[in-house]
């Protein structure tokens, strides 16, 4: 394993994977896709009594898209509803240090967080 | 960190017994240019001689016969664009949808530059239909230009046919013969094939040499030189010949006519166990009839997830397994292996596709690790993608 590329450790060992049959625990979800890259990206939210928020992904995708896809979900995880940093394009590239090629990852990962944020606020 | 599990023979193989010191005792022993008439250069001569008359003698030809060449890339330019240069204007040459780029991609050039090109459709199994070569044998081309086993699926087309049917026809047969040659016996002494693109690196030679068997007698072809300036090779291809690469190349010749071409059934037992270990993955399509593609190779689609991620979780994860996907593997983008497009497969299908290719170092046990290794990614992968 390449062991110092952050995509391809996010992608072999994804922390915040969720697989179908665990779904059903979540209390909202938001997707995003990119045709054009053959890719999707759900991310899963639920908040406990004090509103922290614990975060999941499911992806179909090149590696990218699952490592940036673990990465927002990292990042969203233990923060409030209320007071909610979404990340921005910047963050994921630097944090994945994503490659130009790699920024629809990014952005999927980022537009399926603020997609389920929106549903989980409803 | 394991080392890789190596499926990738079609790619490249390892150096077989005895190339290496081959290579080794050419540049050491015969450092001479093997076209000066002096005593260096005759020593250099007979190690060309002698591995000419060693892959000659794999292939029924006669060593004069013999082009050295860079590699088969190089040999099917030559092949392709020396007929086009040599038959000029109105030239037109009969291929198949699912050639290797070092045939689609000349063929495609030579289109621009007003060559006729006819492209043979395959089947679901990636067959042509002998009545649609017929046909286009029908229309009086140059050349008729078929591999004689395809590079992403192992899939073989039956050249003694097809050279019998081009033969009658009275048709040049050009076979790129880079997959086959030490995996499947071919006579031109007795298959009426009138040029073959021959490679040293897929059958236990060194990269970086080649060679284009051009027959001298019927059915002759006549070829224009796509490297000049210096007249070797009787002007059919220019350049200093390396000694130690055709030395190379020679050894690995003799290797394959008592090592390689006996080892193929036991290539064939090790897929068939391959393909049942990892068929429980479900959701897989095998490309190509198992009767009908070269021993080494397994060509599986794999439905419910990304190409480009099985690929690199199969390459990356531990153990590692060096396999290919045959081509790029974005199914979005087009990039999808036109092989298996061909063959009927959607993008996705095509794009998810995964090529093993067996040879040395590999035994049962090692398959079995690589077979529930791929079961497990493919797991893993599908499970990812299950709620996206």
């Amino acid at each position: 394993m390449r062991e110092t590329d952050p995509v391809m450790a996010r992608f072999l060992r994804p922390a915040y994977s969720v697989d179908a049959d665990g779904r059903g625990r979540w209390a909202a979800s938001g997707a995003a896709d990119t045709p054009g890259e053959d890719a999707r990206c759900r991310v899963f939210l639920a908040a406990d009594d004090a509103g922290r928020l614990q975060a999941g992904f499911a992806a179909f995708g090149p590696p990218a898209v699952i490592a940036a896809a673990d990465w927002v979900c990292e990042h969203a995880t233990g923060q409030t509803v209320e007071f909610l940093h979404t990340p921005t394009l910047a963050d994921v590239e630097k944090a994945l240090a994503l490659t130009p090629t790699q920024r629809y990852a990014g952005l999927v990962a980022i537009d399926a967080l603020a997609n389920a944020v929106i549903h989980l606020k409803q | 960190m394991s080392e890789p599990i190596y499926l990738d023979h079609a790619a490249t193989t390892p150096l077989a017994p005895g190339v290496a010191k081959a290579m080794y005792d050419a540049l050491t022993d015969a450092p001479g240019n093997p076209s000066s008439q002096h005593r260096a250069g005759r020593r250099a001569r007979a190690r060309v001689d002698e591995a000419a008359a060693a892959l000659a003698g794999l292939i029924g030809a006669q060593p004069r016969e013999l082009v050295w060449t860079s590699g088969a890339t190089e040999s099917s330019n030559l092949a392709l664009r020396g007929v086009a240069g040599f038959v000029g204007e109105g030239a037109r040459i009969v291929s198949v949808v699912t050639e290797h780029p070092a045939t689609r991609d000349t063929l495609a050039a030579l289109a621009k530059k007003g060559v006729t090109v006819d492209w043979l459709t395959v089947d679901e199994h990636g067959a042509i239909d002998l009545d649609d070569l017929a046909a286009a044998l029908a229309e009086g081309p140059d050349l008729v230009s078929i591999m004689q086993v395809n590079n992403e699926t192992g899939v073989i087309h039956d050249i003694p046919a097809i050279a019998e049917q081009c033969a009658s026809a009275g048709v040049a047969l050009h076979v790129d013969a880079a997959q086959s040659l030490g995996r499947l016996a071919i006579d031109v002494a007795t298959t009426p094939i009138a040029l073959m693109s021959l490679s040293a690196h897929k059958m236990g030679g060194p990269k970086g040499i080649g060679a284009l068997y051009v027959r001298r007698r019927a059915p002759r072809v006549g070829l224009a030189a796509q490297i000049v300036g210096g007249g070797q090779q009787r002007g059919l291809r220019a350049g200093t010949l390396p000694t130690h690469q055709i030395a190379g190349f020679g050894a690995a010749a003799r290797y394959a006519a008592r090592g390689s071409l006996p080892a193929q059934a036991g290539w064939a037992r090790l897929r068939e166990r391959l393909w049942r270990a990892i068929e429980p993955a479900g959701g897989l399509i095998r490309n190509g009839r198992a009767e009908n593609t070269a021993a080494p190779f397994l060509s599986v689609s794999v439905a419910g997830l990304h190409g480009a991620a099985l690929i690199a979780g199969l390459g990356e994860g531990e153990p590692a397994l060096a396999v290919s996907a045959g081509a790029a593997c974005s199914a979005a983008k087009g990039e999808s292996s036109h092989v298996v497009r061909a063959m009927g497969r959607s993008p996705r299908e095509a794009a998810a596709t995964v090529r093993f290719s067996l040879g040395p170092g590999l035994d049962d046990a090692a398959v079995d690790v690589a077979a529930q290794r791929f079961v497990d990614e493919v797991a893993r992968l599908r499970a990812l993608a299950a709620a996206a």
